[in-house]
């Protein structure tokens, strides 16, 4: 190395492309490059291993939402990694400073530098969450297909082959499922506003 | 969102071509006019935002288990020099050809299948570098690296190949194509890759590539070819290695 040429800026577009369509690979490199510099922070200060990995999948899916959402657009592929340090940093010290926690005291870098990062709102955050608890009340086959439509972007071709159904078949059953949804939540959450 | 509103299936489809980018710039500027004229278009597109997120969410939230599970190769990256000897399946089963062919007393393929054996025993596929997105100067490299580590050699190949064909100098494609070839035992086409990076002495990748290129020559059953490498790497069972070769 070096290698070759890529900007730096065009990297982190690549890389936010490829996050916003779910690659796989991308999502991965991503979730395993930077879970041991958070691991290694919650256990300097007084976590576990499955305290950080907790911490770490919910600063990983909250990254990941804020980028969906369009609530952060790094400049460069370390922005992104340090966005998502920070996320899980601050999460961390909001855990230490929970109640259950109070008794343990020192921290590598004090608690008190908590930076704030872009984020998306409580009231966005509360809507996503009634979405998953709603999306869990419908059927297997409405499950799939719209986990094969939305996260895995697949044709509606695709679905239908699998399914053994016509692509007409398989777009009406798709919206049939987000019908279902939208009637789950607002069934079951009609006050979130 | 709490308000349920119909909203019509062609309509619900053009949300959804916008929100994933699959509107030409034309379309997207008329439905961005749009947009900002309707309020009740914009109150359907944010909903549509918020479920596909939410659907989408609850997908990754399953894959991150994946992802963690096979984090130990991952983070585990090989501490050089260090590498531990692995008795693969394949040692066991040559070991087991290896005694039949004594058995018969033949004696050309009995040496032959020695070195087969050898080979199984101490070969080892390196362990790759940790796929640093974050700071490699190429994004590809480490895609590549990842289908490397989890063993899709053909598809590591693929991409570093089309790389060396830029840099055809450069130590580190050169020694991990030489690295994949091995573990797919196409021994023929790792050989020159190792000897390239074993003919730079200023590279990192110097010892473990004569560590390798001997182990290929020996596969080839060039014993007198590989002594030399193998003697020249630091690798900690190459005095071993060299002891059986020698018995």
């Amino acid at each position: 190395m070096p290698l070759t040429t890529l900007t730096n800026n065009s990297k982190a577009q690549e890389q936010v492309r490829a996050i916003e369509n779910n690659d796989e690979i991308t999502l991965k490199i991503f979730y395993q490059n930077n879970y041991p510099k958070v691991e290694k922070y919650v256990l300097e200060n007084g976590g576990t291993t499955d305290e950080a990995k907790d911490i770490y999948q919910e600063a990983f899916i909250a990254v990941w939402r804020a980028i969906q959402l369009k609530k952060f657009q790094p400049q460069t592929e370390t922005s992104l990694d340090g966005y998502l340090y920070q996320v899980a940093r601050n999460k961390w010290l909001d855990q230490l400073r929970s109640a259950k926690r109070k008794s343990i005291i020192p921290l590598t870098d004090g608690i008190n530098n908590r930076e704030e990062v872009p984020d998306v709102s409580e009231w966005e955050q509360l809507q996503i969450n009634s979405i998953k608890a709603n999306l869990l009340l419908l059927g297997e086959v409405c499950k799939d297909v719209l986990a094969r439509f939305y996260y895995h972007k697949q044709s509606m071709r695709t679905i239908a082959a699998h399914l053994n159904w016509t692509e007409a078949t398989a777009r009406t059953n798709k919206y049939r499922c987000l019908e279902r949804l939208r009637e789950a939540i607002k069934n079951n959450k009609p006050n979130l506003e | 969102m709490n308000k349920h509103q119909h909203i019509p299936e062609e309509q619900l489809e053009e949300i959804e071509r916008f929100l994933q980018h699959q509107m030409s710039p034309k379309e997207t500027q008329s439905f961005l006019l749009r947009l900002s004229a309707d309020a009740e278009l914009e109150k359907s597109t944010n909903e549509m935002q918020l479920l596909v997120t939410g659907i989408q969410e609850a997908s990754l939230q399953k894959k991150l288990a994946h992802f963690h599970e096979d984090l130990s190769p991952v983070s585990n990256i090989k501490k050089r020099g260090t590498a531990t000897i692995i008795t693969f399946k394949k040692a066991l089963v040559a070991a087991s050809i290896v005694g039949v062919i004594a058995v018969l007393g033949w004696l050309f393929l009995l040496k032959d299948t020695k070195e087969e054996s050898l080979f199984a025993q101490y070969f080892q596929p390196d362990a790759g570098l940790i796929s640093a997105m974050s700071t490699s100067d190429n994004y590809e490299f480490d895609r590549a690296m990842i289908h490397y580590k989890t063993g899709n050699y053909s598809a590591a190949i693929k991409t570093w190949d089309s790389l060396q064909t830029i840099n055809p100098n450069n130590d580190t494609l050169n020694y991990f194509l030489g690295s994949a070839y091995l573990a797919k035992k196409e021994v023929g086409k790792a050989i020159p890759y190792m000897q390239k990076v074993s003919a730079a002495p200023n590279s990192f990748f110097v010892k473990d590539a004569h560590w390798y290129l001997g182990l290929a020559l020996l596969k080839q059953g060039k014993k007198k070819e590989a002594i030399p490498f193998l003697k020249s790497s630091d690798h900690a069972q190459k005095d071993k290695l060299i002891q059986k070769l020698n018995e």
